[in-house]
């Protein structure tokens, strides 16, 4: 199996590549190749996934059950090509928090489609770190089902050399008084590509909702490449709604105002690219896990 | 002490030369006051001594205790210990103002040397409450969503911290009500002493009432057309700018200046 030891060592880690014991805190079943989790209605312990290419199912589906409350973390690691369908459920009134953390040990090809499906009530934070080499597509469908369902989703993708991550986030608010903040942050290096669709969907009809995108690129060479084509399609007068896209090399003046206060060009820099990836960094528990992040992230932003 | 010297000084921006021979020395100990119309170079002056990319030098030098600074980087001169107070600081989201301090302090350390954390956070809390500075400041971001008398305040709390010796203050009068300024105008007279030359650069006399100056430079179309003491000050605050194109025959000196802004829609991103 073989796995790094950083998996090894994250907070109660269960694998989803191993026969899961009996004593895991959760239930799980195997249907036509599907499997299905169902999380507790809360636990004292952190729980920690990890999804590797090794795992064999098609299509993971992770169920939170009404009024849960919880916070878990999921690890995706990826040393082959993979495809994959993950659905997450939440349940009416389940407050969930995911930590989610994309790692490679070196370039592989993934596809991943997902259906996030938020009732009525319930809450959604999800945090997405992709630091993967490779080529990797996401299609996430963020689908807002009931009254009050809402979703805070934040992602930082850092790419370089000859990465290309391309991202589309559909998110469909589908009942009233439904909320949607979505933050992406981006840091694209050497020749790498990274590209956001972001749609927002608000339906006739499903009043009171509010719909947010914010993206913010930073292209640290001459040949790195950032996409972002954020869109919004609402068919309803009362609701809010709103996006933005700020993309760009390192603002000269920015750079300017550190380096006069004696700081030097790459402590400048790595102050600046904090702000794009301390949100996410500091999500994370301290350990083993966030020691790798935090190696991966310095490697990708010197290029190495 | 320390000395900046300009020489015969010319700058341009863009292509288009807006320093024409500047000659000016400061040591310290003196407090200078430019003073001039807008869009006539003051703020260029300010920039080119602390060496901002956009603006070049066409002949001329610069002089850092007798040393030609016209190629140092940025941050040397500053870890050299020459300071801007700029007229528009920058927003840097992310990057909390403590964490921007504290690096900038300890980049100016010896190498043998490690910030003395627990002295440099009490230094920083006294200078932020003699500025009046509210107290969930070091945890904000860099001057993001700050008023422009925080902003202002946040530059003098930055020269305090990092002791310059040679320190350019461009308008940091702007911005500022009647209190803020008084504020201000003590704090930085505060800073006065043989080891601080200072140059203010200033449109109103009223940030001079506060800090006085031994100087008064007129800068008039990229010129420094006439120097005297304080009197300077209350002749262009009763008679402004006009008197002077007529004893110099310069004409039509404050046709409506060129806007300009720094950085460009893709290199400057408005929506954060
Ligand atoms: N980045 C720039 N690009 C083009 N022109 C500029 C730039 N900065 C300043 N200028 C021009 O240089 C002249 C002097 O500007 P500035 O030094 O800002 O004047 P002051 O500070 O005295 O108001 C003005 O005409 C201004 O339009
Ligand atoms: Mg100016």
């Amino acid at each position: 199996m073989n796995n790094p030891t950083y998996l090894e060592q994250s907070l109660h880690p269960v694998f989803l590549d191993r026969p899961l014991e009996s004593n895991h805190h959760f239930s799980s079943k195997d249907k036509n190749g599907a499997l299905i989790i169902t999380f507790p209605k809360n636990s004292k312990e952190k729980i920690s996934l990890v999804i590797t290419s090794d795992v064999q199912f098609n299509q993971l589906e992770l169920v939170f059950p009404k009024d849960s409350y919880l916070s878990i973390n999921l690890l995706y690691h990826f040393r082959k090509n993979a495809s994959r369908d993950i659905k997450i459920l939440l349940h009416q009134g389940s407050n969930i928090k995911i930590t989610e953390t994309y790692l490679t040990s070196r370039n592989v090809k993934t596809n991943l489609n997902r259906i996030l499906e938020i009732d009525q009530n319930a809450h959604l934070l999800l945090s997405s770190g992709l630091f993967m080499d490779g080529e990797h597509t996401f299609k996430d469908e963020l689908l807002l089902k009931g009254e009050n369902a809402s979703i805070d989703f934040d992602t930082l993708t850092i790419s370089h050399h000859q990465d290309r991550f391309s991202t589309i986030q559909d998110i469909r608010h589908q009942a009233k008084n439904t909320v949607s903040n979505v933050h992406n942050l981006m840091v694209s290096n050497n020749h790498s590509t990274i590209e956001f669709y972001v749609n927002g969907y608000i339906a006739k009809g499903m009043s009171g909702s509010n719909c947010k995108q914010q993206n913010r690129g930073v292209i640290l060479s001459e040949t790195g490449i950032i996409r972002v084509d954020p869109k919004l399609f609402i068919d309803e007068y009362d609701v809010e709604a709103g996006h933005g896209a700020a993309i760009g090399q390192i603002n000269e003046d920015e750079m300017f105002y550190l380096l006069s206060r004696g700081l030097s060009e790459s402590e400048a820099k790595r102050l600046i690219l904090q702000g794009y990836t301390e949100p996410f960094v500091l999500s994370l528990d301290e350990g083993a896990l966030k020691k790798t992040i935090n190696q991966r992230i310095a490697r990708k932003v010197k290029g190495e | 002490m320390a000395i900046l010297e300009m020489k015969n000084l010319v700058v341009s921006v863009e292509g288009n030369t807006i320093l024409h021979g500047i000659n000016l020395t400061v040591k310290g100990g003196e407090t200078h006051a430019i003073m001039g119309p807008n869009g006539t170079g003051k703020s260029t002056l300010a920039q080119i001594v602390m060496g901002h990319p956009k603006y070049k030098i066409e002949s001329g030098e610069i002089l850092l205790d007798g040393e030609v600074m016209n190629e140092m980087p940025v941050d040397e001169r500053s870890r050299r210990g020459v300071f801007l107070g700029m007229q528009n600081p920058v927003e840097v989201p992310g990057v909390t103002n403590f964490d921007f301090v504290k690096t900038a302090v300890t980049a100016r350390l010896p190498k043998d040397k490690h910030l003395r954390i627990g002295k440099f956070i009490l230094e920083f809390e006294d200078s932020a409450k003699e500025l009046k500075m509210g107290s969930g400041l070091s945890h904000r971001f860099l001057n993001q969503g700050f008023s422009g008398g925080e902003k202002k305040r946040n530059e003098i709390l930055q020269m305090k911290l990092l002791k310059p010796s040679i320190a350019l203050l461009d308008e940091i009068d702007s911005g500022l009500d009647v209190d803020a300024l008084r504020i201000v105008g003590e704090n930085v007279t505060a800073l006065k002493s043989p080891n601080l030359g200072m140059i203010l650069i200033t449109h109103y006399q009223r940030l001079l009432d506060y800090i006085v100056p031994d100087y008064v430079h007129i800068m008039i179309k990229g010129q420094i057309v006439k120097t005297g003491g304080k009197e300077l000050i209350a002749k262009i605050d009763s008679d402004g700018y006009d008197w002077l194109k007529a004893e110099l025959g310069i004409d039509d000196f404050d046709e409506g200046p060129k806007q300009y802004s720094l950085g460009t829609c893709a290199t400057n991103p408005t929506t954060r």
